[in-house]
């Protein structure tokens, strides 16, 4: 695999779990305001099964996300992430990717299961 | 499965592995402000008034003047990440205890001025103090952090230069970049409530 190929795989694996995140908590955020709001009513959105969706989607990126960042620490074995740039820095990046994704997936899960076992439309 | 081999590429282009490491920390510092900064705008349209009675205005002046003197110490942060670069350890010393003269002397004050509105209006009292406390004393907790990280750095340059210790001083100039424009977001979204 080229090194070229590689920084792609990288970044995906770096970016696509963060934005994964973030537009699961958004939408979920908006579904929730749809549904609890005098003037989402007449969309008759369900939150539960949007948030599963929501839920669903935004996993199945995170996963992708670490899968292509597992494949560069694995195509990048034989270089160190104190390398200098840009070997090194694809593999301390792809490092940090694995790691931070696995948090991604968790807060994703976490959120949802906050949105489906908490009452909706209720003051805490 | 075949892996990449280093030896392809001998040239160094780009950033060290320290930067990049700085600019993740930086990425998931400014999430969680963002989620502060979030949370304070959802209470302050659900509050009838904000700062609730009771509760003065957030001051104008002082915070505004404190805010120009942390922001000018990019200036030598900057500079000593230029001279490092360069190989010019007296000037990368020099510029780093400017900084961190000004740095720890704004810390000094914000800390007197955090305990003496703790004194007149008490963190757990609304929704506004906690979120007011709780977005100045992160701002104050990462301006402490780039304290640490000078006094750090210059224990270490103090032995003279390595490899580390030069792409040390450039991660922790961006660092600073960082929390300057943190901070200003902070103390905007924080004056807001006078708007």
């Amino acid at each position: 695999m080229t090194l070229r190929r590689l920084e792609i795989l990288q970044w995906m694996g770096l970016l696509l779990g963060a934005l994964a995140f973030t537009g699961a908590h958004v939408v979920g955020y908006g579904i929730t305001e749809a549904q609890c709001n005098a003037a989402g009513l007449r969309w008759g959105i369900s939150n539960d099964t949007w948030e599963v969706i929501a839920l669903g989607v935004s996993a199945g990126f995170v996963l992708l996300s670490e899968l292509a960042a597992a494949l560069v620490v694995a195509r990048t074995r034989e270089v160190s992430y104190e390398d200098p740039p840009p070997p090194g820095r694809v593999r301390f990046l792809a490092i940090a990717a694995v790691a931070a994704n696995l948090i991604f997936l968790t807060i994703i899960v976490l959120d949802a299961l906050g949105a489906l076992l908490n009452v909706a439309c209720r003051q805490g | 499965m075949t892996s990449y081999r280093f030896e392809a590429h001998r040239d160094v282009v780009g950033r060290p592995a320290a930067w990049w490491g700085m600019l993740i920390l930086i990425a998931s510092e400014s999430t969680l402000f963002g989620c502060f900064i979030g949370s304070y705008y959802y209470l302050r349209f659900r509050s009838a008034s904000w700062p609730p009675d009771g509760i003065p205005e957030p001051k104008l002046v002082v915070p505004l003047i404190l805010l120009a003197v942390l922001v000018s110490t990019v200036v030598p942060m900057r500079l000593a990440a230029k001279a490092a670069t360069t190989g010019r350890l007296a000037a990368t010393r020099l510029f780093l205890a400017v900084a961190l003269v000004v740095q720890s002397g704004y810390f000094a004050y914000e800390v007197h001025d955090f305990s003496d509105q703790l004194h007149r209006f008490d963190i757990t009292r609304d929704a506004y103090t906690s979120i007011y406390y709780t977005l100045l004393g992160a701002d104050h907790a990462h301006v402490l952090l780039g304290v640490f990280f000078n006094l750090w750095l210059l224990g270490k340059l103090a032995r003279g230069f390595t490899r580390y210790r030069i792409h040390a001083t450039r991660a922790i100039a961006l660092y600073w970049y960082a929390v300057s424009v943190l901070t200003i977001v902070v103390y905007g979204v924080l004056l807001s409530a006078r708007a």
